[in-house]
Formats: C-alpha cells, sequence, structure tokens
C-alpha cells in the first residue's frame, strides 16, 4: 500500500530553489495537506511527485519504490488540477473513459468501470453532456470522477476546490474526505487556504519559501505552532504578535510592551528565565484576547477601532497604544459594551500565549 | 449617438457592396450571351444563359480545375500534418538554443518573393524530371504553407492549458498518444484556420504555376488566361471563374469562425 516518501527533495526552475531539501512521509491512506502562500514550493512538489518535472535532487518513492526516473502515466498517481484539465471535446463519459482507454481495457469492462464512478458521484444523468455545459460544481466531480476511475490508491490535488464559490466549497470538502476515507486513498492536497486545511487534513505540512516549517495534525499546528510564521498563517483573523522585552519584576517574569505589561504564568516563566533583558515576539490569538468594560482590570486600554459581526461572533479591531490588536468573541458577551469609539479593558489569557524568539522567529518552549 | 447607430451598419453594408460589386457583375456575366457582356449601358435584365457553363464543362478548363484542386489539396494535407508537428516540437520542446532564430528562418521562407526563386526552382525539377507534375507544384508551395501552417499552429497549441496534457501523461497515454488525442483535437480551430488559409493560398497562386506547368499539371488560375486565345471570351471567362471560386466560397464559409481566429493566431476568443 502506498507510503508516499520524499527523501532531501529539492526542486530548482533555472537558478530559483522552489524546493528545498523537504523530508516527509505520507502514511498509507492519510489525507495529507501542504499549506502556505503562494510561491511557497507546494505545487512544484507535487508536480515533482508526479512527474511533470524532475527534481534536482533526493527521492521521490511511492510504496517504497522510486519512481523519479518513471514516465507519469507509470507512477500509479492521479491528480486533479484546480481547473480540471476536463477535455472540452469530450463528454462526461469520454472523460470518464479517457484514463481507462490507456489501459485497453475491454469495451465492457469500460463502460462498467464508467457507470460505477458515475453511480458513485451520482453523474449518471449527465454522462452525455460536454464539460462546457456543467456548472462548476459539476465539472469539479467530473475533475474527481476521472482522477478515481483508474482506482489509483494515491491522489495528488492541487488547490482543487479553488474555483469553487464558497458554500459550495464547503460541501466538496466533506464529500472530498468522505470519499477518500471510503476508497482508502492517500491523499496530498495543495492549498492556501488553512481554513481549508483544519477542516480536512489528518496532518497538515505547513511551507514557506521552498520549506517545510511544521508538520502536525490541525490541532497540533493551530495550538502548538512551531514558528512565528505558522502562527500568523494558521487561523483567522491572524495571531497578534507583540515585540516585548522579557523583565523580572517582584520576583516574577513580566512581558513588557509600550504601556501593556503581560504576566506570565510560572511553568512558561521558566522557558525566558535565561532571556530576561532580551527581546521576545508574543503571540495571542484574537480569540484569547479578553476585552472587559472599562475599569476591570486588565494588561491595558484599548480604544475600539472597528467591528465586524460574524453571526453569533464580533471581531473587533483595537487601538492599543501605538498597536492595532484583534479579539474576537461572542457576540452576546462582549457586545453590549464594545462599539467603535469605546474604550475597554484588554487582557490576554496568560495560559494561552505563544513565545517566540525574537531573532530566529522559533517558538520558546517551555522546559519541564 | 442615435445617428452613429445606423451609420456605422450603413457603412458597413456601403463597404461590402463595393467589394462584392465585381463578383456579383462576374455571377451576371457568366450567365450572359456574347453580344451582352459588351451591351451599353450595362445590362443588369437580360435573357439568361447556360451556353457559357456548358462550353466551359467540355474545354480542357475541367482538367485545369481538377488539377488545381489536387494540387492545393495534397500540399494542404500535407503543410497542415508537417506543419502541425513542428508547431508542437517548438510549443513543447521549443526552448533550446537558437530555437527563435530556426523559428524565424522558417518564417523568413515566405518572405522570399516567389519570382526570385522561379529560375532555381524550374532548373531543379528539370533536373529532377519533375517539370510539369503536380508533385513538384504541391511540393512547392508546401515551402510556403508550412512555414505558415507552423507560425499558426504554434499559437495554437502555445494557448493549450499545459495541464490537458500532463493529466492525459499521468492517466497512463504516451506522448504520441497525448498529441493525437488531446493536443490535436483541442487545436481543432487552428488545423481548420491553417486548411483553409492554405488551400486558398494555394488555389490563387499563379506566377509559379505558370512557369513549371506546361500541359499536365497547368492549373486553374493558369487555366483562365487561356480564354483569351479563343478571343475575348468574357462569358466563358467568367464561367470558369465561377466554377474555381465556388468550392472555395463554401470551405471558407464553413470554416469561417475558426479563420477569424486563425487570422489573429489564435489570439482571439
Amino acid at each position: 500500500m502506498p507510503e508516499i516518501a520524499l527523501e532531501n527533495l529539492s526542486v530548482r526552475y533555472g537558478r530559483v530553489e522552489a524546493v528545498r531539501d523537504v523530508c516527509l512521509t505520507v502514511r498509507d491512506r492519510e489525507y495529507c495537506v501542504l499549506l502556505g502562500p503562494s510561491g511557497c514550493g507546494k505545487t512544484s512538489i507535487l508536480r515533482a511527485i508526479a512527474g511533470f518535472i524532475s527534481p534536482a535532487g533526493g527521492d521521490v518513492r511511492i510504496g517504497g519504490r522510486s519512481v523519479v526516473r518513471l514516465y507519469p502515466g507509470d507512477r500509479d498517481v492521479a491528480m486533479i488540477f484546480q481547473n480540471y484539465a476536463l477535455y472540452p471535446h469530450l463528454t462526461v463519459r469520454g472523460n470518464f473513459a479517457f484514463p481507462l482507454q490507456a489501459q485497453r481495457l475491454p469495451a465492457q469492462e469500460l463502460h462498467e468501470r464508467v457507470m460505477e464512478i458515475a453511480q458513485l458521484l451520482h453523474m449518471t444523468h449527465l454522462l452525455d453532456r460536454y464539460p462546457r455545459e456543467l456548472s462548476g460544481g459539476e465539472q469539479q466531480r467530473v475533475a474527481l470522477g476521472r482522477a478515481l476511475v483508474r482506482r489509483c490508491p494515491a491522489l495528488l490535488l492541487d488547490e482543487p476546490l479553488g474555483n469553487l464559490d464558497a458554500k459550495l466549497r464547503v460541501e466538496m470538502r466533506a464529500s472530498l474526505k468522505q470519499l477518500q476515507r471510503q476508497l482508502g486513498i492517500t491523499a496530498i492536497h495543495v492549498t492556501h487556504d488553512q481554513t481549508e486545511a483544519l477542516a480536512l487534513a489528518d496532518r497538515i505540512v505547513v511551507m514557506n519559501e521552498g520549506q517545510v516549517l511544521q508538520v502536525g495534525t490541525p490541532d497540533e499546528i493551530y495550538d502548538r505552532p512551531a514558528n512565528r510564521f505558522v502562527a500568523q498563517f494558521v487561523g483567522t483573523p491572524a495571531m497578534n504578535m507583540l515585540r516585548c522585552r522579557v523583565v523580572r519584576r517582584e520576583g516574577a517574569i513580566v512581558l513588557e510592551h509600550e504601556d501593556m505589561a503581560i504576566q506570565v504564568p510560572p511553568f512558561e516563566a521558566s522557558a525566558l528565565t535565561q532571556r530576561v533583558g532580551e527581546e521576545a515576539d508574543v503571540g495571542v490569538r484574537p480569540e484569547h484576547v479578553r476585552l472587559c468594560e472599562p475599569g476591570e482590570e486588565g494588561a491595558a486600554t484599548g480604544v475600539v477601532v472597528v467591528t465586524e459581526p460574524q453571526g453569533n461572533e464580533l471581531i473587533v479591531d483595537l487601538q492599543v497604544g501605538e498597536r492595532l490588536l484583534r479579539a474576537r468573541g461572542p457576540r452576546e458577551q462582549i457586545g453590549p459594551f464594545v462599539s467603535p469609539g469605546a474604550k475597554v479593558a484588554v487582557s490576554f489569557r496568560p495560559e494561552r500565549l505563544h513565545l517566540f524568539d525574537a531573532s530566529s522567529g522559533d517558538r520558546i518552549e517551555a522546559r519541564a | 449617438m442615435r445617428a452613429r447607430r445606423w451609420l456605422v451598419p450603413f457603412a458597413l453594408i456601403l463597404i461590402i457592396a463595393i467589394f462584392l460589386f465585381p463578383v456579383f457583375w462576374m455571377v451576371l456575366t457568366s450567365f450572359k450571351l456574347r453580344r451582352d457582356v459588351f451591351a451599353q449601358p450595362p445590362m443588369f435584365w437580360f435573357h439568361p444563359t447556360l451556353d457559357n457553363y456548358r462550353a466551359v464543362l467540355t474545354s480542357e478548363f475541367v482538367r485545369h480545375l481538377l488539377n488545381s484542386f489536387i494540387i492545393a489539396g495534397s500540399s494542404t494535407v500535407l503543410s497542415v500534418a508537417l506543419g502541425a508537428m513542428c508547431a508542437y516540437g517548438f510549443s513543447r520542446y521549443g526552448r533550446f538554443r537558437g530555437s527563435e532564430q530556426l523559428l524565424f528562418w522558417i518564417l523568413s521562407l515566405r518572405m522570399l518573393p516567389p519570382i526570385a526563386a522561379a529560375v532555381p526552382f524550374a532548373l531543379l525539377l528539370r533536373w529532377t524530371g519533375l517539370h510539369d507534375t503536380h508533385i513538384a507544384l504541391a511540393l512547392i508551395y508546401c515551402i510556403f504553407n508550412i512555414s505558415f501552417s507552423v507560425w499558426l499552429l504554434k499559437g495554437f497549441f502555445d494557448e493549450i492549458p499545459p495541464e490537458m496534457e500532463e493529466s492525459a501523461m499521468l492517466e497512463g497515454h504516451s506522448p504520441p498518444a497525448v498529441f493525437w488525442r488531446v493536443s490535436l483535437p483541442l487545436a481543432r480551430a487552428g488545423l481548420a484556420a491553417a486548411a483553409a488559409l492554405c488551400l486558398i493560398l494555394s488555389l490563387n497562386e499563379f506566377l509559379l504555376a505558370l512557369l513549371l506547368t506546361e500541359v499536365r499539371a497547368v492549373t486553374a488560375p493558369v487555366g483562365l488566361t487561356r480564354f483569351e486565345s479563343f478571343g475575348l471570351e468574357w462569358g466563358q471567362f467568367a464561367a470558369a471563374a465561377m466554377l474555381f471560386i465556388f468550392p472555395v466560397v463554401v470551405f471558407t464559409f464553413l470554416v469561417r469562425r475558426s479563420l477569424v481566429r486563425g487570422m489573429s493566431f489564435g489570439r482571439m476568443a
């Protein structure tokens, strides 16, 4: 069964190094999402696995077998492209049959396989339509069907939901994952949309500038980002990042930022004792910024600049000193006293602070 | 604003009328008796006759017409087939040293005025014993047509999204199968445009046909000039010309959409 392994994979375009020395093992039947901003090399990795580009160095192994010298068609992987790559001159039936025709199956079996995939995707009534006669969601399903019809154990998806509208994207997301489970496929999915990644992935690989920054389950990525980049890339709205000075005050470690002083719980403080006098970045997710009515105790006082209602939640932009902070909270709770221009007391949930080294950006771990 | 809305269609109709009038006059002439052809003032109403067509269809011109279509047709098939392969090569694998120069050299073959090559061609054909043969003219037209179809088709192949072919490769189709089953069908409009333009250009070619044929391979444009030898048989001349342009008009009409795209090298949707 296919485990897809990248061993020190590098990809170059001329002098540009798109992928640098990437090592990654995608386990059998795992749904793995490569997440990163555009140009971070995630698509290059997919194209190297498919065989459209040959790596400058390293190896790609599928099910233990090195495939870098194989023709794409001999690698036993299927792929869905962002623009679907449907053949406009063939009907849905023709598009489904196309991959099977390369295998020279007998007509009867070919027909059965096409019907099987059409039934799986509920498309039997559309078999004689041409792609241009289908809606975006239907086209996407044709692309999915063409990828699944060969029964490849490995599936590559390059921004497969990028061209769909928001509602359809959420629906397709669910059915993608369900199909992947049902068919027992190993999937590698590329996206720049972190909500998509968090929703779909068994494991997320966060990339930037051709390198892997963190590999982990969605919870690990969200709760314990390995560095500043991951912290700010994952999560909406993005994590607040404050450059602070580590000081010792009355025996306790305190992080000072302009006119704020952030208390650090004793456990995290242990990691900072050697850094007294240095600078560190403190990350706080908007949902961990606590807003209270003025007068109550808080780290600082802020002025509400804009509020953005999100149904049951409220996203609040705050001016704190020179800084703009984002907070997010249940509307019922903070709505009554939060309105543009209002003053609020701001504090942070101390057990939810993320600490990063100011120069390297790496997470500062508390040592037990 | 309102005036302009009427002005544009009116101007277009006027221009079309001016351009089509000679053709219209030729149609009328082809049905006229000899005495009506030169009547003063020119006659729009006359007693029509099929004598001209009868005369032309029993003359040598039928063979010239046939020659024209054999030569232009085979040259077109060959030019589009070879041109498509060459264009595909340049489009997909054309990033080698000197590829641009090579591509320009192919185009430059078309820039050569045919008269400059006429004498070398004549000598070449005499040495190879191909003078006054169909195959000679067809091959010579290929020189001009291939360079044209390579450039035209390269534009079409360049516009095919690479994912279309990559997907087929991944699905197990070999590179020739990808070319045949994905790239060619997707460039269909280009193939039609290239074929139409090659066909029209080869059918219209006069100079080389005049110099390189004598009896067996005489083409229609050259054959037309021979109507002069019966005295000024303008009626027959017009009827012959009608027979010559009719198939071209029909073919052009069928591929008119592709033709417009082809003229803009595939850049127009």
